[in-house]
């Protein structure tokens, strides 16, 4: 064996080794919550002495849980497709419009992306507090939808610009009025950006805490009603809903990669 | 009536001319080529025509109706794009039926002339496949079938073949002249490829600064150049002043150095480097042979192309071809003919030492 095999070796076992440390800091406290929330007992330990799916039929029997719950998606489910519509035509109009202002556009839309959310948060108070909307679902929406949207800027953006226009061109002279190339050919293409839109929106809103807390008192959200049931008690039925968010999450993705594979893939048999 | 009639365009981007009053025009079936060097004007006046960008000035019309404010969608004009622009998300039979589809064909139609046009390009077992499961040349056979499929009045190519392999680009050439002769479509190619122009063109445009400097069929472009710009974009050539003498032409000296006409010349001529034979040094001097010094040989397989420095101060490239008993040695001693007949003349020398050559400004 030669020397540089040897060095090759050997950088190949560190980065190896850095990267499975990295990975273990970053899953393991959620695999280990993962686990707890399948336990059997009444209590919260690793590992669980039995295990069942007794916290998980507990929170979604549990009325607080489930009203958070239902809450919780109810908002993202409205937010996701109005942060996509909002992220689309603001990433085509920075695309395509003129550069005059383009930059501090941009710069103005995608803000609450590195502003606190604490200051955020006291702003849209101040606003919820006066016009009377504590607790309401509107006022969570608007509030998610204002800081899911950098990120569906950025995503479809990036599809954007790497997006042909060509092909809009050839389907015009193919008898495509413009918006009819748009919808026919643009879409379909920025398509994985549109998809990743949709899951950052939706992973955004469900997760959302701080500015939500300024924004609710009795309505909560699940990430709220987490944090709650903390204070005043630790037991299982949070590693259970935490474990259903991971789960949801997960699945969500999954579902929306796995649906971009079929749909396109269904194209090619139709 | 003609399929394309421009008059009189001019582009402008602020300050810029892109296209300076072009005029010309495409009759039903024929193959005009716009050919010239980048930044020629020739990509922007077929925007132009296609729809995606507006003229200054001038008319454009497409099969007799004047097309200045209609949409590229409405104008039936089928686009070929150096990309080939295959839409990625479909496979190649609904690429191919796309412009059908906008245009709300029946779908067992569809079906029929799409399968006719693929056959025609020869992809009829690809018609599942999507754009990124094949070849580049398989790829613009595509984008030819989905642009001639809805018929369009004119078909437009836009440096078809430049992204393509040498060998797959030439035999996609023969292909695409082989369709456009069975489908008589009026058609125009731009290029800055002088051999597609020569080989697939009933006449050519030759294009420099946004103006048309002579159409023409191929070999009167050829042949029969009307300025030094042509008479080098459209292969080799020696330039050279002359001396005329009722029908006696004979080399003068070199067009380099301008300023002075020489005294005697009597203008300007090109010859192509096939017309220009080389003898052994010891030959026979007459009034249409010259003697000179090979500088330099280009072998290219078929034949070599041979400068000679003349005793006269001029350098003439000739071609040689392989397979003869004499081989031309770099420093050797040669003697040259170049027939009368052989000078073509394209410029009068004035006074003023500037010449016809290039009548527009740098």
């Amino acid at each position: 064996m030669t020397g540089a095999q040897n060095r090759e070796d050997a950088r190949g076992w560190v980065t190896g080794s850095v990267a499975v440390v990295t990975l273990a800091f970053l899953l393991l406290p959620q695999i280990i919550l993962l686990v707890e929330s399948f336990t059997a007992d009444s209590y919260l330990a690793f590992p669980p002495t039995r295990y069942g799916l007794r916290w998980y039929a507990f929170i979604l029997s549990d009325d607080d849980w489930l009203d958070a719950l239902r809450r919780s998606l109810l908002v993202a489910a409205i937010v996701t497709p109005v942060t996509l519509l909002l992220g689309l035509m603001a990433a085509y109009a920075l695309d395509r419009g003129p550069p005059r202002g383009r930059r501090t556009i941009f710069t103005l839309l995608i803000a609450p992306m590195i502003l606190p959310h604490v200051v955020l948060g006291l702003a849209q108070f101040q606003v919820v507090f006066w016009s009377h909307m504590q607790d309401t679902v509107t006022a969570y929406v608007l509030a998610h939808v204002t800081i899911a949207l950098p990120y569906a800027i950025i995503t479809i953006g990036a599809s954007l610009q790497v997006f042909d226009r060509r092909l809009e061109e050839a389907a015009q002279s193919l008898g495509a009025a413009p918006w009819r190339a748009a919808f026919h050919v643009m879409l379909p293409v920025i398509r994985p950006g549109l998809v990743a839109a949709t899951i950052f929106s939706f992973i955004t809103s469900f997760d959302e805490f701080i500015i939500t807390y300024f924004l609710s008192t009795r309505r909560v959200t699940v990430p709220i009603q987490i944090f709650n049931s903390l204070s005043f008690q630790l037991d299982p039925s949070i590693a259970a809903i935490s474990g259903l968010t991971l789960m949801l999450t997960i699945g969500l993705t999954g579902f929306l990669m796995a649906g971009g594979q079929i749909a396109s893939g269904g194209r090619i048999l139709r | 009536m003609s399929a394309v009639n421009i008059e009189n365009v001019t582009k402008r981007f602020g300050q810029m001319v892109a296209v300076a009053d072009v005029s010309f025009e495409v009759k039903p079936g024929e193959f005009v080529t716009l050919l010239g060097p980048s930044g020629c004007g020739k990509t922007t006046l077929l925007r132009i025509i296609a729809g995606f960008l507006r003229p200054s000035e001038g008319t454009v019309r497409i099969g007799g109706a004047v097309v200045n404010d209609m949409p590229a969608h409405l104008r039936n004009v089928g686009l070929v794009f150096q990309s080939y622009a295959l839409f990625p998300h479909l496979v190649v039979r609904d690429n191919v039926a796309f412009g059908l589809r906008m245009r709300g064909v029946r779908r067992r139609e569809i079906d029929r002339r799409v399968g006719e046009m693929l056959d025609l390009v020869q992809l009829g077992d690809r018609a599942l496949y999507l754009p990124s499961q094949l070849s580049g040349g398989q790829q613009q056979r595509v984008a030819l079938a989905r642009a001639l499929v809805t018929q369009p009045t004119v078909l437009l190519l836009d440096e078809p073949f430049s992204a393509l392999d040498r060998k797959i680009g030439e035999l996609l050439r023969a292909e695409l002249k082989r369709v456009q002769r069975r489908l008589s479509i009026s058609t125009i190619l731009v290029t800055h490829a002088q051999d597609e122009a020569l080989m697939l063109s009933d006449r050519v445009a030759v294009m420099n600064l946004g103006r048309i400097e002579q159409v023409g069929t191929p070999e009167r472009l050829y042949e029969r150049p009307r300025s030094r710009f042509v008479a080098e974009f459209l292969g080799r050539s020696n330039l050279v002043r002359i001396v005329q003498s009722g029908r006696d032409v004979r080399i003068a000296g070199p067009v380099e150095g301008e300023g002075v006409p020489m005294p005697g010349t009597s203008g300007i001529a090109i010859v192509r480097p096939e017309n220009v034979r080389l003898y052994p040094p010891d030959s026979e001097l007459r009034a249409d042979r010259y003697g000179g010094t090979i500088e330099d040989v280009q072998y290219l397989g078929h034949a070599r192309i041979v400068r000679v420095r003349l005793d006269a101060g001029v350098a003439i490239e000739a071609i040689a071809l392989s397979g003869s008993d004499w081989k031309p040695d770099a420093a050797s001693r040669v003697t040259i003919e170049i027939p009368s007949g052989s000078f073509h003349v394209i410029g009068e020398p004035t006074l003023s030492g500037a010449s016809e050559l290039d009548p527009s400004p740098r």
